[in-house]
């Protein structure tokens, strides 16, 4: 046999297996590499650096026993860490106290397999927590995104948002929010059906997907037919000019063949804003002026002051 | 095979849970004869240290490996000696620990004859595969694929591999080197091998423009 197997397009769930023995390694791959994509890692160290790179590892079969971290440290580091505490780990080891087990099973490990391991046993227990994983994601998934556009849902705006606001304050990088309203949405349903304005959002979803992919931002439906993008690491003037390209970019795009327009509102993060609902609420109020002005145009917020700071007003 | 031999080392079983594959079994055989020095030492040092963490380590270890390649008497020894150094507070345990040193060290032996026979008679029936050779473009084209697996940490199995040890003998030090890094590999030294690689890369261009 003259090929390593390619690993192009390995959809197979991914495993990681950690023991500091090379030949625990070499039988568990061995048993497990048919049905699965393995990894391998002879430290806690390594673990940790493998399950924190993309893409990560489905599963972690991690061993107790071994030098300088032992399973047990590692399995601790991997559930604090944000990136890395919803990994599956199974814990595979020659300790048969049940004190042992009791441990693993409290520090969050799912499961807890004793050595010698049982072929059949091991996966038909690693399926089952690789299912459950993978079904967790997918609930994640469907609760963070929108269902006619494949975009992140407002739920998932103010999640993050608070976030990238404090990011940006603490680094002090540019942030820049745009919001985008379809304009005369209302009469499109009404004239050509709601099927009809499903298409205009779904084709307006896949043009922001594709911009989301290109550049470093992101795009939410945030109800109805408003869209808001968040843009990192961008200040004002470059805000400004790419909303003013989106608009233009929106206004040639025929979705279902029709002609449509958006009114834009942007706002940028300036020095003692910390609310994001407050950016969100300038962002707002810069689209009213935009249908205002007459719609079909970029309006910039006004600036941002304490006193005039108010939160994001519900449309009717 | 005589039944006490049997007890040494259940070769019909582990070679039926890893498949037949020989190849990975002349791995973890080789890994076991390699490893044996060090953890004999590793353990006689611990026990001069009265280090009792470390007994447990590396009793633990060898009784998972000796456990995983089916060498039964071995593996008692080793967890007996595990289970008193979870204890070694005893002064008791600390006696049958001292009293259990030569048990292990000869079982640890007597299992890498067994294994040293088994390979040993493995080659001679294996002799015509020292000639495999691979060509250039399959050599470098295997490289890159490996190359990509270190990368990403992947599991590269023994059988994908092997052909290094026999290929492009003519050239002492690529064949060197080849072997290296299959050793590297089946050890997980990620590092060690990327870096092996990368002189084998350096080796093949450098060859090809000169």
């Amino acid at each position: 046999m003259t090929a390593v197997t390619p690993t192009q397009q390995d959809t197979r769930p991914i495993i990681l297996i950690v023991d500091d023995a090379p030949a625990n390694v070499q039988i568990l791959s061995l048993m497990f590499q048919r049905l699965y994509k393995v990894k391998v890692a002879t430290s806690g160290a390594k673990c940790i650096e493998i399950a924190n790179t993309q893409p990560q590892p489905n599963l972690i079969l991690l061993d107790v026993l071994m030098p300088e971290m032992d399973g047990f440290e590692t399995c601790k580091r991997l559930k604090m860490d944000h990136a890395t505490s919803d990994i599956p780990i199974i814990f595979v080891t020659g300790l048969h106290e049940a004190h042992d087990e009791e441990q693993g099973l409290k520090m969050g490990a799912a499961d807890y397999i004793r050595k010698p391991v049982r072929e059949a046993v091991a996966l038909a227990r690693i399926n089952t927590h690789i299912t459950l994983h993978q079904q967790r994601k997918r609930l994640e998934e469907l609760a963070l995104h929108d269902q006619l556009t494949g975009l992140y849902n407002r739920h998932y705006l103010l999640e993050v948002a608070q976030q990238k606001v404090a990011s940006a304050i603490r680094h002090d990088n540019a942030l820049s929010l745009l919001m985008v309203d379809v304009d005369h949405f209302k009469q499109i349903n009404d004239t050509h059906g709601h099927q009809v304005g499903d298409i205009v959002l779904s084709q307006l979803g896949d043009f922001l997907s594709n911009q989301h992919r290109k550049e470093d931002l992101i795009a939410v439906r945030f109800g109805g037919e408003e869209f808001v993008i968040l843009l990192e690491n961008c200040n004002l003037e470059q805000a400004t000019k790419k909303a003013e390209k989106l608009r233009l970019d929106i206004e040639s795009m025929k979705p279902a063949e029709l002609s449509i327009t958006a009114s834009i509102g942007i706002a940028a993060l300036s020095k003692g804003e910390t609310n994001f609902q407050c950016l969100l609420g300038r962002a707002d109020r810069a689209v009213y002026k935009a249908k205002d002005k007459g719609r079909n145009c970029v309006i910039v917020a006004d600036e941002y002051s304490e006193e005039q700071s108010a939160p994001l007003q519900e449309k009717h | 095979m005589s039944k006490i031999e049997n007890s040494v080392w259940d070769q019909s079983t582990l070679s039926k849970r890893i498949y037949g594959n020989l190849a990975l079994l002349e791995t973890l055989l080789n890994s076991f004869i390699n490893d044996k020095t060090d953890n004999i030492r590793s353990l006689k040092a611990a026990h001069e240290k009265e280090d009792y963490a470390q007994i447990r380590m590396t009793a633990h270890t060898v009784k998972g490996i000796a456990s995983q390649l089916y060498g039964l008497r071995l593996q008692q020894v080793s967890e007996e000696i595990e289970q008193l150094s979870n204890q070694a507070v005893n002064k008791n345990n600390i006696a049958l620990i001292t009293g259990l040193l030569p048990k292990f060290e000869l079982e640890m032996n007597t299992l890498a004859e067994a294994f040293e026979a088994y390979l040993h008679a493995q080659i001679k029936t294996e002799t015509s595969d020292n000639d495999k050779s691979i060509s250039e473009p399959t050599l470098k084209q295997l490289l890159g694929e490996i190359g990509v697996k270190l990368a990403e940490s992947e599991y590269i199995p023994p059988d994908s591999i092997n052909i290094l040890q026999t290929t492009h003998r003519h050239d002492d030090s690529l064949h060197t080197l080849l072997s290296q890094l299959v050793e590297q590999i089946n050890l997980f030294d990620n590092d060690a091998a990327s870096a092996t690689l990368k002189e084998i890369n350096q080796h093949i261009s450098i060859g090809k423009s000169a």
